[in-house]
This record gives C-alpha cells, structure tokens and sequence, in this order.
C-alpha cells in the first residue's frame, strides 16, 4: 500500500530553464569587482545569453539579508541573500512579480566546502521564499567542475567555452585591477587612472564579446592556449596607461588585502570601500587577484590526489598531470601580466605558500582560503612585498576566525609582522577602520624607513632623484614598471632603481 | 635502558614493535569536537599498538573552572564554545594531570565516516571544528613551546576518517617518530581495529535504541529525539539540557545512535522512495541538497526519521552560539519536523553557562505539551505511515511468517 | 606656539595644551554627556582665554572614538586612539610592555614586544560586549546605590568573591541584584565586578601574550578605582608567577604595575607627541567657529539628510494611534459592579518579586484581583495574599492554580490542584482575550519571550534570556544614560522629528552603534526614539528569529512590562503591519495579571465538576505554623555564591519531614527553601541530593536516555562484544 509522502518538508528545486526560455530571460550573476563583472557579462553575451551583474551590494542589502534569512549569518550571506532579495523587489515593483519570475535567472557558484559558503543557497531560498518568489529560478555552478554539461532544463550550458571564457576573463580583469592599483596612488592629475581603467575596461569587453567560436571542446581550449587574441588586446589597452603621468617618489605603505574571497574582491559597502579608503589614507593597495583563489583551487585538487600516492598507483600520474594544468594557468596569467608591462603583481606559488603555512596550518584544513592567509601573510612580509597585511574577515566567518587564530602563533614566531585582522559586520565601521588605521600608522613608519634606508644606500636625496626622473620622461609614465628590488615601498625601490640606471650611464 | 637501544634504526633492518616501551607510554586526548564520536577508534586503534585503554587519558568533561584553571589566557581566537573550550582541556592535559602524559594526542579530524557517507555528497568536518587543534596549539606555543617545557611530544595529524585508504598513512606520519617501533604495516592494522571498534560500539548503541524504540511502540508511549552535534553530548557544551526532559519520563534518542536496521530504515523510508523523492534510506538530497558536512548531514537526516517515526512526538535541538554550520539549517530543520506535526523546541546559543533558568522553563512547558498531546501525535503520524511497523511484535511475527512462507515456496 | 592634544571619547573629552618648552600649560577632563561637540567647543574657547590658544599658530590633534566629526571644523589631524596612547608610553614609560587601558565603553591592550626593529606593538580592543568596560562597573554601582567617591575607595584585597558574569553589563546587573538580595555586603559584590573586568581584560584581550612587566594601567576606571587596582596586581602577581617571569631583584609586584597621575591625559599627551613630528601645516588651529556652526546649525541640516522618519509621523499620526492603543494599566481590587459569590477559581502567580492572584467566576468573569510586593519568604508572601483575597469576599473555592517561580515550593502548602509553567499560563490567558491569536510577544525586564500558537497550543516558543538586546533592560539602560525616567520614555520618544537609524543586532552593537550616532549629534530623545523603533527588529528577528512574520499569523498579542512604554508599542505596530498589513493587534489589557489569569482558567478547566478542590483553606493558610532557620547550615554551598538561604519549616498534615537533613525535620512538617538566588539552591544539600538522585537514578533506568550512555562508556575503554 503507498502511502502519501507529500505532506513532508522537500527543499527547493528551481523550475527547469529550458533552449526556448534561454533567449527570454536574463542571467544574473554577482559578488566580484566591477572589471570581472563587465568581462563575465561579456562572456556570457558572447554566447548568446543576455546577462547582466548585480548591483553592488549596499548596507541596505545587509539589513534586508538579515531580515530574511535564518539568523546569525556570516555578513557575505546578508549581503548578497539582500543585493538580490532588494534587485528582485524593486524590479517587481516596476514590471510586477510575475515578469519578474520568467524575466531573470540568478546563477552563483557553489563552493564544495563543508563552510556555509557552500550552503548559501539555503540562504537565498529562505529570502525567496520570504519575499514570495518561491518560483524564481536560481542555479549553483559547482566550481570545482569546468565542464557541467547543461544545467536543469539544458537552457544553460556550463562548457569549455563558457568555462575558459570565465577564467580568461577573470585573469584579465586581475590584471587590469593590478595595473589600476599600482598607477593611482601616484598619479598626478587625480581622477585620470579612474578614466583610463574605464576606457581599458570598456575595450575589453568588446573583445571578450566578439571572441571568436572555436568549438565545444578542445577545439576551445586549444584557441585559448595559443591566441594571442586577449594579450594583443591587454597590449592595446596598456599604451592608455602610458598618457598617465605618476610620481613616485612619496613613500607610501604598501597594504596587502588577504581574507575571505568576497570581502577581498568586492569594492563597496560588504568592505567599507577599504580600497579606497586605504588610498585615501595614503596607502598602496595590493589587492587580491582572483587568480590566487583559482590557483589555490587547484593546488587543493592536487592535495587530494597527493594524499594517494603510494595507496593508489595511479595517483602520481594524476597529481603530474594536474600540475601541469596549473603550470599552464599559471603562464596564461604571466602572459596577461607581460602585457601590461609585468607591472602587476605577480601569483605566488602555492606550494611556497604551502611550505610557509605549514608549522601553523594546515594545509588540507579546507573551507574560505585555508593555509592560504597564513601563507601569503608570511609570503608578503618574508619577501617584503607589503608592509602590512590587512585581513578581511567576515564576522563569524567560520574558515577566517580559524586562520586568525593560528596567526597568533606566526605573530609570536615574527612580531615585525604588520597584521591588521579586520572584522567586517557591515556596520560597526568606525570600529574597523580605526583598526586598521592603527596598524596602517605603523606602516607608514615602515614606508618611510624604507626609502630613508634607500636614500643612505643609494646617496641620493629627493631633489636630486626629482632631477634624475626629470631626466628620463618614460619613468614617469604609469606603463614604466619600477623593478622592486628588495624593499615594500615603491619609492624605495625607485631609488635603488634610478641609482642602478645612473651607475650604468657612468660606467658607459 | 634496553628498549631504547632497541629504538635506534641500526638495531634492526625495519622497524619493530617495542612493546614494552609502549605499554608504559601515556597519551592524553582532548575530549572535545569529534573525538566525541571517535572516541572508540582511538580506544582501538591505540588498543592495537600496544597501549593500554588505561594509558590513554582523556580529558574531563568541558567546564568553566576547566577554562579558568587550565585555559586561561590561552585563547587565540573567538568563536563557538565548542572550538574555544579547547584550551582548558589542553591545558587539562598539560598541567592537571596527576601522572604526566607523554603524548597530546589531538587529531585534526578532516572528515567522518558518517553512517550516511555513499548517500551524501561528504563527510567533512565543520571548517572550525577540524581547524580547532591549530589555534588551541597556537596559545601554547606562542611565546614558549609549552608542551616541550612539560616534556610532552604534541602530535595533531590530519585525519580523513572517510577515507579509509590514507588514514593509515596520515597516522603513521604523525606518530613514526612517536610510538616506538611502528611500522606501516602495522599502522594500517591498527587502523582497521579502530573503525572495527568504533563500529562495533555504534552498533551497540543502535542496538540500544531499538530497544527503546521498541519499548514505546509497545506500550504506545512518547520519546524525545535529539538533534545535536556529538559534542552537544559533553555535559559542559550540551549542558545535559536532555537529562531534565528524562526526569520527566521521557526516554531520549540522539539521531546519531539512531538504529538503522534494514527493516525498519524501509519502513520509514520505503514511502518516499517509491515516490522517487529520494534513492535510499540515507540519501537527504529532497530536503538538504549541499549535504557536504557529516554532522550537518546527520541532522537533517534526524530530523527526518524524527518527522516519520510516530513515537519521536518532540525532537530537541542543541545548537551552539555563533555555530556557522547549524545557521543554514535552522528553518529546514524546523520546518521538516513541523510539518509533520511532532513538537519541536530549539535550544539554540547554548554557551559556556547553563541558562538553568530558561532551560526549566522550557523543559516544563516542553513536557506539558507532550503529555497534553502526544497521543494525539502518535495518532496522527500512525495514520500516515505504512502497515506492518518492525518495532511491534506482531509485525515481527507477521514478517517471520511471511519469510517462513517465503522460504517454503522457493 | 602650543600643540593641542583632545581626546573626545565616548562618555568624556579630555584636552592638553602644550608650550613651546613641552610643558603642560593646559588641561581638563569632562564628562561630556553625548554631546561632544558642544564641549569641545567650550574647551577651545576656554583654551583661547586661558592659555593664549591662537588659530592660525597653533597645532591641534585630535584623538578617541569622538573625533572624527570634529576633528575636520578646527583644523585638527586626526589620530588613531591606540596610536596616540603608544605613543606616550613609548615617550613616558620605555620599560613598559604591557598596557591596559579601560575606558568607558571600550577597552584595549597594548603588548610591546622586543624585536629586531625596536619594539613591535601589538594591541587588541573589545569589540564583541560591554564586559569590562567602566559602564560595566558605573552600572551595577548605580544600581546598588553608591556614590562615586565611595566606589572610588572600594577595596578589592580581602574581599570574598562571588561569581558575577563578566561578560555583559545587563547580566552583570542581575547577579549583582541577586547576590545582594542574598545577603551579600556591597563591598564583596564591588570587589566580585573588579575581579570580572581583570579577569574579562584578561581573558578576551591577551590572546595567548603575557601581559610582562612593567605594567601600565590607564584609563578612567584604572585610575580612579583603587580595587580595580588591586585586583589587576593580583591577577598579575598570578600570572607573572604561573609564567616563571623573574621581577628585578629588589622589586615588589606594586613596582612593577603603574598607575600614573597623567592617566586620564596619555592618549591627550600622545596626540601632542605625534604632533611634534607632523610636518608643516598639518594640523594647524582654524578656530572654534565652525564646531560652533556645527553646534548650532550644521548638525540638524546633517541629520536630516541622513535621518529615517520618526516614530511620529505628524501628529494624526500619534492621535490615531493614541485612540487605538492605551496603554494597559494593572488593576487592583473588585472589578467594578461585579458581586463575589458563589464557587470561584483562583490563579495565583507567585513571581520573584511580585505575587498576583486573580479570582474568576464559573462563567470567566474577572472578579477580584490582588497584589503583594514579595518580602523574600513565600509563606509570608502566600498568606498576604489569600488575606487579601479572602478580604475580597471569596469564600468557596473551586480550584487553584499557581504559576511563577514559587509554584513548586507552594503547590502542596496551599493546596492547588495544579501548577501551570509560566508560557502556557501566559498562553492560555492570551487566548481568552483573543480566541485566535496566533502570536504572544512578551516582552519584559531581562525576558523576550514570543509564543507561536497554533491549534490551541504553543506550538513553539522563543526565549530569549541570553541576549539583552531586545528586553526593556536594555532600553532601560540607555534612557537611564541620558538621566530620563522610564515613565517619561515614550513622551520624549515621540518628541523626535526624525531619528537615527540604527542597525538591528546584539546589544553591544547597538551601544557602539549608539556611540556612532551621538558623534554624529543625535540627540538623547531621537536616539531613544530610534531604539524603540528598532526594538521590534530585535525582538521578532534577532530574538524571536521570525524573519517572515506573516507566515506566524496576524494576531498579535502584546505584552509584559516593556509594553507599557507607550513609544515601544507605536514602535511594534508600526512594524508589524508594515509585515503584515492586515495584521490585528491588541495589547494586554492585563498584562500583568496574564500569567495569573492563565493559571486561573486552566484550573478551571482542569476542574471536572466533581472532585473538590485541594486547597487548604484560607483558616489553614493563614493559620500556617511555620519557622524559618538561617544559619551556617542553610547558606548553599554549590556554588561559590554560597547564598544565605532560609529554610522555611511549615507545619503540615501528612508531610514526610527531612530526617537526613542537618537541620532535621520531624514528621508533619514541610520545608520550603528560600533566599537561593537559582533553582539549584532548592536542594538543600549533598544529604538531599542523594535522596532525589536516588529517585532519579530510578527514573532514567526506567526512561534511557541514549546520551548518557555515551558519557558512560564511550571513553573508558574500547568496546568489546559481549
């Protein structure tokens, strides 16, 4: 005898988006920068889907997040459960709740993680269905997996083309943003570099858009590992960076961004625009490319297929093969990076970063960035790449409390480490910020030894390292890549810089 | 002196068990997180190297005087209780014990092997639980190498529990150089007698349950589920909140012990598989799609067979303040049991204190309800499963007839 | 020229001015009762007079959590609170490695550690609770009632300690309030919050570093509080002694620990320091002028572009919400025109301060209420309050009920056929004012407590005791800060033309939220205005976490006593109806007789007609023989509190006695416990635990419970089959 199950509790399951919808609706997708999110627009539009980003997400956003989701959330759930909770109200106030639902779908990655991240769309289900649009249809793209094959309904098809599209595009705007980031805090006419990176930004997006169908396959990945489509393309862009004129001589310090993936990679509210506000403040910001994560990504595939080696016998082969794949990643990133003068920062290499972690986590602990915070915290200050480390993290975050926790230990082992941990909640700003402002005035001091040290060494003073740039117009350009030879501070390193080519004119 | 002769790599092409010198070691384990439930692999695996149950040492129960004796100062990090008590039964282990410890033995717990693994998407450990022993450690050996000051050999490998295959060789990295003699070999036999250990007592305790279970079908009487975490176990994370609904006559179930006999697992389950909303018993996919984390898991699938099973007329939740990983499931949780109409009560921001107070209250009101409607509750969720319930008599006669017949006519 | 150092903080600003020569030519330390920058201003006019202040010249910086919005109007460089009281102790102390500073609403330590390059700082702030901050201990002094001069003095050495929790200031309170109504000297409970904010300080805002020698203590509370002194000597005399930290030969711990006179003035004097090295034209002094604009003007054109809408919008607004909702009153006496005669049903609800009865006819008629203020003993406190009702005319009871604290001690003693757990009184007296209610919102002191009905039965319930955000203590709090009684909360409230709009959350943030907003000149009424409107976010969604309130039904019940504040009520309606827009809501008419009331009908409806009533008997009641005992052997000993109980021995008929206990009781009487400040100290002692063990033991043989299984045998050793 059956009896009737309907009366129980079934999670959500969106309605399928079939072929014939694909061209009615709009894909909706959000939660990186604003370069990615124009590029990825880009992507998709290139294979015939409309798309569109997200606005940035707002305070108001959090508070609607945490209305209608269950309560104690980390604050990157209330944001972006919010953003999109707020965008679907306000478009079914303007062309009613019904348009709304067969207008838009909303697609996010999924993380595998065992961390709520994973579990966000519970979040997003709960707002939905709080708000009445129980029927919207929202997607999860499992990250780890490149080619998914056509999600519920076979309107959306995860493959090669969209895939590497995705990352291609990311890279770029990595690499845009590095750029972007090296130039303002030295240009002279404020306002230009913001104009140039619009322009770049607006170019890249044609680029992206006319990208040429090279199959589904390996058609795809083959074109994408040989063009030289996107570098000519990056190369066009830099000649922009070379009308701005920057100088370089302040001692500015050098802030590094690590922590949890959104916080880092958003500029807005859900970060209290620390990006720009560590500019403002006078600092160099060296922010955090998604290059990294994705890097780390597949460092962490790799570590699940080392764990076999010498259990199962075709482990060995599989990590090589993997770590191939990351060697190609890798030099496609560089690429991008020569086009633009290697001005931007390079990746670390994950397995250094692994090495530095080690005696403080470790590296199979998954969920957010893992070993990574500490990793890069030591990377950056062993190899003075940043004076200091600013660590955003989300309060309650649950994988960035951990790593804080074990930076208690790498601060005793190294206490000229500069590390400014930073509880986002959202709200609570001043708090925050006066935080980081702490750490930041220890830094300048930094700054300043730096280029003072760089004076002694070098012998030269500011007015006559201003007469020696005079000298030479080309270094002044944003496109002239300072060598950074062994100090944080660009300014130091500028001197050493200049003292090296005036030693090489006197010898010739 | 003889043993540590025997130690040394020339005495002996391989390594050689030195049973003798591990007899007389002792090792410590901080009763926290997922050692509450791995404890018996541990008991086992240890068992099987030649240390004696009796020389491992676990720490006591969390408490706060443990926090303030043991833990103070040590803290690195603020998050849930469960995490940041690791510092007091650190410190237990450290200065509190009459006879020195040798080894602290405290594994990083990556991932369970969850009854439902194979029907869910993983195992894994929540990101702060299985983190945990890296922070604890790092309040000890920031400023000084506390454990080597106290002559303590501080060992925390990284344990994949749901994967058999490497936990041997994850072990034997982390304690080669610690257990005198060991070999892989014997690692990996080791390792086996923990999971046959841990096994068997789950089985034990399942078995235990049935009997409950059995016992109110019969008399037709209610029982409490509880959905928790395994820690919630520990009297000073779970505050023993299930202990005063028993003294009012109630016997307590905890979904992780639940039985899980083929018989009764298609009872319960068998509707809503021929439905298609899910492929077995174990599978949570129609309520809990991301079903990534063991303990998680675990508890949307109490929850479920806490929604079926007519004599789980309340199901209790404890869940821990500022718990990430019970956040998401709150609404679900509720909901599915709800909807059912069993009595649900949350005891959610469980803390360092007991909220006797509040805890009273609700207990007694919990229990009014009961009493006042959990006959009704029986009824109603009777009248919607299927005939034939393995947990009364008749039925296992009825069944023991039908598979007499079943055998007479092949 | 002279460089000025200002420290707006959160409760005080404090300034110093400086001279060329680097002597302090300047100085003072005020309370600035949120507004800060009205005392600035005053400041800098009195600096201008009194010691030759002059714009244009001078250099001035600003520091604390207040300096942000003044900072800009006079010129001033701001800079980070930590950053400037570093650098006066790098200046001022260069042995120090460890500093506390404890401030009214915040507190910080800074570690200085010897590295490669000079000294690295490490510093952490409180930023999760109020615990250990000088609130927490200014709070609990108010309420206990000493005056400032006299905390000042109040010793830490010597003192017995008793358990105050360290982490909120609200729950800081209640022990205080409880540990005294034990019989605890002020003194002790004084010394006891000393020792929660060392040990808070200690616990929260060390991770893992050792506070070493030497030790400057700063701040407020640090320096005017001699036991909060003594008690971080202590504490560090333990550690330094638990770490093996040798002091210098001939040093005491006293030497080692600092309290310097300057205390107050060390973020003040580090501004200057900072100053000295800033580069021309920075900071250099504007004047007063536009601090004074901002006073005047600036802050009202600020606010409105910032501000949400008020609590009232317009005055139609508040007259149709008046003529809709009163607020509820509590009745005492005979219900008018009602005759009491006839059998009648009694509930009683014996709370911890306050008992209630109320008497309904067969019929549910309220027909006579009565109220006593609780003198500590139940018994007394019963026998007042059946005199009273018996005095009402009641004759024939036809059955009881109790409910509140005191059920259980009492039940048997009077004789009620029934006790009733407080949520399900307060659910049943809900629902005879409204027979389809769907939600209970009561909201109290220390409780929030939302009932969920569905059926008939509280389907589910929330409470909250954990969190004090969205309980009337909280609101208390804040308008007893800016001195405004609570009866006068809703009238200033509702003076508000616009408010602030403050983020729903715990109460801490909500506090530093607070902080936020007086920075940015909101007045004490638009910020009270401002927290009763975000009550309702805290109690249903934070609290109550009913994010979807229309999915629990559109009935609403309001009640308890934060209900009574008329601006909190406006607050809910607004709110819920905004939710749910076809929502009905009624407030109590008997909020606090609710739970009474309750009690009262499910006697009535445990009542089947036939058996009589239990109760003893207002002659019995009223007659009972009773003895209290308070001595050595009564003061509880579970736990450190140790609270001085007093065992209360009823003469009664039938009762069993306590042969076993140390004050032993013959047969024929009953013993009550009172003066525990938890239910713990209902159990008398190990003697009396062994008895209910005993019968506990049997019960969780007859009832398993899979858990404690575990407990037992999980870890002892490996499982075998058997």
């Amino acid at each position: 005898m059956a009896v009737a199950t309907d009366h129980h509790y079934r999670a959500y399951t969106p309605a399928p988006l079939t072929k014939s919808d694909i061209d009615e609706v709009e894909i909706l997708f959000g939660g990186l920068h604003w370069r990615a999110e124009r590029l990825l627009q880009a992507v998709f539009e290139n294979l015939g889907y409309n798309a569109r980003p997200l606005p940035v997400a707002t305070k108001d956003d959090l508070l609607t997040g945490r209305e209608l989701a269950d309560i104690g959330q980390c604050c990157p759930t209330s944001f972006t459960t919010g953003n999109l909770a707020n965008f679907l109200r306000s478009e079914s106030e303007r062309i009613g709740a019904e348009q709304v639902k067969d207008r838009y779908v909303y697609v996010t990655a999924g993380s595998c993680g065992a961390c709520r991240f994973g579990q966000y769309h519970q979040s997003y289900e709960l707002a939905l269905k709080n708000i009445g649009m129980e029927q919207f249809r929202m997607f999860l793209i499992d990250q780890g997996q490149p080619d998914q094959g056509a999600t519920a309904g076979g309107g959306l098809n995860i493959n090669m083309p969209l895939t590497l599209g995705t990352v291609w595009a990311l890279l770029a705007a990595d690499v845009v943003q590095g750029l972007e980031y090296r130039t303002r805090p030295y240009e002279v006419n404020a306002g230009q570099t913001d104009e140039v990176v619009r322009q770049c930004v607006d170019e890249l997006y044609e680029v992206f858009r006319n990208r040429p169908a090279k199959g589904e396959k390996w058609g795809s990945i083959v074109w994408h590992l040989s063009t030289n489509y996107f570098v000519k393309a990056l190369r066009e862009v830099f000649r922009k960076f070379e009308a701005i004129e920057v100088d370089r001589l302040q001692p500015k310090p050098v802030v590094k961004i690590t922590g949890e993936f959104y916080l880092q990679t958003v500029e807005g509210d859900p970060n209290y625009n620390i990006h720009r506000w560590l500019e403002a403040e006078g600092a160099e910001v060296y922010p955090a490319p998604i290059a990294v994560w994705l890097d780390y990504l597949i460092r962490f595939q790799v570590q699940s297929l080392e764990d076999y080696v010498g259990v199962d016998k075709g482990a060995r082969a599989k990590v090589a093969a993997l770590k191939s794949v990351q060697k190609v990643f890798g030099w496609t990133y560089n690429r991008m990076r020569a086009a633009f003068g290697n001005i931007p920062h390079e990746m670390p290499d994950q397995y250094e970063l692994r090495r530095l972690a080690a005696p403080y986590f470790h590296h199979k602990l998954s969920g957010g960035e893992g070993d990574m915070l500490v990793g890069k915290a030591l990377w950056t200050h062993l190899n003075k790449k940043a004076h200091m480390i600013c660590e955003l993290s989300p309060y309650s975050c649950m994988p960035n409390t951990m790593s804080i926790g074990a930076m208690a230990g790498v601060i005793g082992q190294y206490p000229d480490l500069l590390y400014a941990p930073i509880e986002v909640k959202g709200d609570a700003e001043v708090h925050a910020l006066s935080r980081c402002q702490m750490i930041l005035t220890e830094a300048k001091k930094r700054a300043i030894q730096d280029y003072v040290a760089a004076m002694e060494t070098t012998g030269l003073s500011p007015e006559t390292a201003k007469e020696l740039l005079a000298e030479r117009p080309e270094m002044r350009r944003a496109s002239y890549r300072v060598p950074h030879r062994g100090a944080a501070a660009t300014a130091a390193n500028l001197l050493y810089d200049l003292a090296d080519m005036t030693a090489e004119r006197n010898a010739a | 002196m003889a043993k540590w002769f025997a130690r040394k790599p020339s005495a002996a092409p391989g390594p050689r068990p030195d049973l003798e010198a591990r007899a007389k070691l002792r090792i410590g384990i901080p009763k926290l997180l997922n050692v509450w439930t791995t404890h018996q692999f541990w008991l086992g695996f240890f068992g099987a190297l030649g240390v004696p149950n009796n020389r491992v040492v676990f720490s006591g129960d969390t408490s706060e005087e443990q926090a303030r004796e043991f833990g103070r100062g040590r803290g690195t990090v603020d998050c849930c209780y469960p995490v940041k008590c690791g510092a007091g039964h650190y410190g237990e282990l450290v200065f509190g014990q009459k006879r020195k410890i040798d080894i602290l033995f405290s594994p990083m717990i990556y991932s369970l092997s969850s009854f439902l693994q194979g029907h869910v998407a993983d195992s894994l450990a929540c990101p702060r639980v299985m983190a945990g022993p890296e922070n604890i450690k790092a309040g000890f050996l920031k400023e000084r190498d506390v454990f080597a000051e106290n002559g303590i050999r501080y060992v925390s490998p990284l344990v994949s529990l749901a994967e058999p295959a490497i936990v041997p060789k994850q072990l034997y990295e982390a304690l080669k150089d610690v257990i005198p003699g060991l070999s892989y070999k014997e690692t990996r036999a080791a390792v086996d007698e923990g999971y046959r250990t841990l096994k068997g007592f789950n089985t034990e305790m399942r078995a235990r349950s049935r009997e409950i279970l059995e016992w109110c079908a019969r008399e037709n009487r209610p029982c409490v589920m509880v959905l928790a975490r395994p820690y919630h176990m520990d009297a000073g994370i779970g505050h023993e909140i299930e202990v005063d609904l028993q003294a009012y006559g109630y016997p307590i179930l905890w979904m992780q012990y639940f039985p899980i006999d083929d018989d009764l697992m298609q009872w319960i389950f068998g509707p809503d598989m021929a439905a298609g909303h899910i492929k077995s018993p174990f599978d949570i996919d129609d309520v809990w799609p991301s079903s990534y984390s063991a303990n998680t898991n675990e508890i949307l699938w109490g929850a479920k067979v806490a929604a079926r099973v007519p004599w789980i007329t309340c199901a209790i939740r404890l869940t821990s303040y500022e718990c990430g990983m019970d956040q998401p499931t709150f609404t679900p949780v509720q909901q599915i049991i709800e909807r059912s109409h069993t009595l649900f009560f949350s005891f959610q921001e469980l803390d360092s204190t007991k909220p006797a107070g509040s805890v009273k209250i609700r207990v007694e009101t919990i229990s009014f309800y009961m009493q006042q409607s959990s006959e009704r509750i029986i009824e109603q969720k009777q009248a919607v499963t299927p005939p034939g319930c393995p947990l009364l008599p008749q039925a296992e006669s009825k069944l023991a007839t039908a598979k007499a017949e079943l055998a007479a006519s092949a | 020229m002279n460089i000025v150092g200002m420290d707006v903080g959160s409760t005080t600003v404090k300034a110093v001015a400086v001279d060329d020569k680097g002597e302090v030519v300047w100085r003072d330390y005020q309370r600035h009762n949120t507004k800060q920058a009205e005392k600035v201003h005053e400041f800098l006019l009195r600096m201008e007079a009194e010691c030759g202040l002059t714009r244009e010249r001078d250099l001035i910086f600003f520091t604390g959590s207040g300096a942000g919005l003044t900072a800009p109007m006079v010129g001033a460089k701001t800079i980070q609170e930590v950053v400037a009281v570093a650098a006066a102790v790098e200046k001022f102390h260069p042995e120090v490695h460890f500093v506390s500073e404890i401030g009214g609403e915040d507190m910080k330590t800074i570690f200085f550690v010897d590295s490669g390059s000079g000294k690295a700082k490490q510093v952490y702030m409180q930023s999760a609770c109020s615990g250990g901050t000088g609130t927490f201990i200014e709070k609990t002094a108010r309420k206990l009632q000493i005056p400032a001069d006299q905390l000042a003095i109040m010793p830490y050495e010597g003192m017995s300690l008793h358990k105050v929790s360290s982490k909120c200031g609200i729950f800081a309170e209640a022990d205080s309030n409880s540990l005294l109504k034990s019989g605890v000297p002020v003194e002790e409970i004084i010394a006891s919050l000393f020792e929660a904010v060392v040990y808070q300080n200690l616990a929260t805002l060390t991770k893992g570093n050792t506070p070493a020698p030497q030790v400057l203590l700063l701040g407020g509370p640090n320096m005017f509080f001699k036991g909060l002194q003594e008690a971080w000597r202590h504490h560090l005399k333990n550690v330094w002694a638990d770490r093996g930290i040798e002091l210098p030969e001939g040093a005491d711990v006293a030497d080692m620990i600092l309290v310097p006179d300057e205390a107050l003035y060390y973020a003040a004097l580090g501004c200057v320091e900072i100053g000295k090295g800033e580069a021309d034209g920075v900071g250099v002094y504007l004047g007063p002028d536009r601090v004074k604009w901002w006073v005047d003007e600036g802050q009202h054109l600020e606010k409105a572009k910032e501000g949400g809408k008020a609590l009232v919008n317009g005055t139609g607004d508040l007259e149709s919400f008046a003529s809709a909702y009163a607020a509820p009153k509590s009745c005492n006496g005979v219900a008018e025109g009602r005759k009491i005669d006839g059998p009648v049903y009694i509930g009683c609800d014996f709370g911890s301060t306050t008992a209630k009865a109320v008497v309904l006819s067969p019929d549910r008629e309220m027909l006579y209420t009565a109220y006593v203020q609780s003198k500590g003993n139940p018994i007394e406190d019963a026998k007042a309050l059946f005199r009273d009702i018996r005095a009402g005319g009641v004759k024939h009871v036809a059955g009881l009920a109790l409910t509140g604290y005191g059920k259980d001690l009492l039940q048997d003693i009077i004789g009620a056929d029934l006790g009733v757990v407080e949520t399900v009184a307060h659910a049943r007296s809900a629902m005879e004012i409204f027979p389809d209610a769907d939600v209970i919102c009561d909201v109290g002191g220390t409780d929030v407590k939302i009932m969920i009905l569905r059926q008939g039965t509280v389907a589910d319930f929330r409470l909250n005791s954990q969190c004090s955000s969205g309980n009337g203590a909280f609101l208390q709090g804040v308008a007893e800060r800016y001195d405004v009684k609570l009866e006068e909360y809703a009238e200033k409230a509702f003076e508000a033309k616009a408010m602030p709009s403050l983020a729903m959350g715990c109460g801490v943030f909500l506090q530093s939220d607070i902080v936020n907003q007086q920075r940015k000149g909101w007045s004490a009424e638009e910020i009270m205005a401002s927290l009763a409107a975000v009550l309702p976010l805290n109690v249903w969604i934070y609290a109550g976490q009913l994010q979807n309130l229309r999915s629990v039904g559109r009935r609403f019940v309001l009640q308890g006593g934060t209900h009574r504040n008329m601006a909190v009520v406006k607050a809910q309606v607004d709110f819920i109806k905004n939710k749910v827009p076809d929502a009905e809501i009624v407030i109590h008419p008997h909020s606090g007789e609710a739970g009474a009331i309750g009690a009262a009908l499910c006697a009535m409806e445990a009542a089947d007609g036939v058996a009589p009533s239990g109760f003893r008997g207002f002659d019995v009641i009223e007659h009972l023989n009773y003895r209290s005992t308070t001595s050595e052997d009564t003061i509880c000993k579970w736990c450190p509190v140790n609270c001085k109980r007093a065992f209360i021995d009823v003469e009664l008929e039938g009762a069993k006695g306590r042969s076993w206990s140390k004050i032993p009781l013959e047969e024929g009487w009953e013993r009550v416990i009172s003066g525990n400040s938890c239910p713990k100290g209902l159990v008398e002692d190990v003697n009396e635990m062994k008895a209910v063990k005993a019968e506990m033991e049997e019960q969780r043989r007859v009832y398993p419970n899979i858990g404690e299984m575990v407990r037992e045998k999980a870890f002892r050793r490996a499982w075998a089959p058997t």
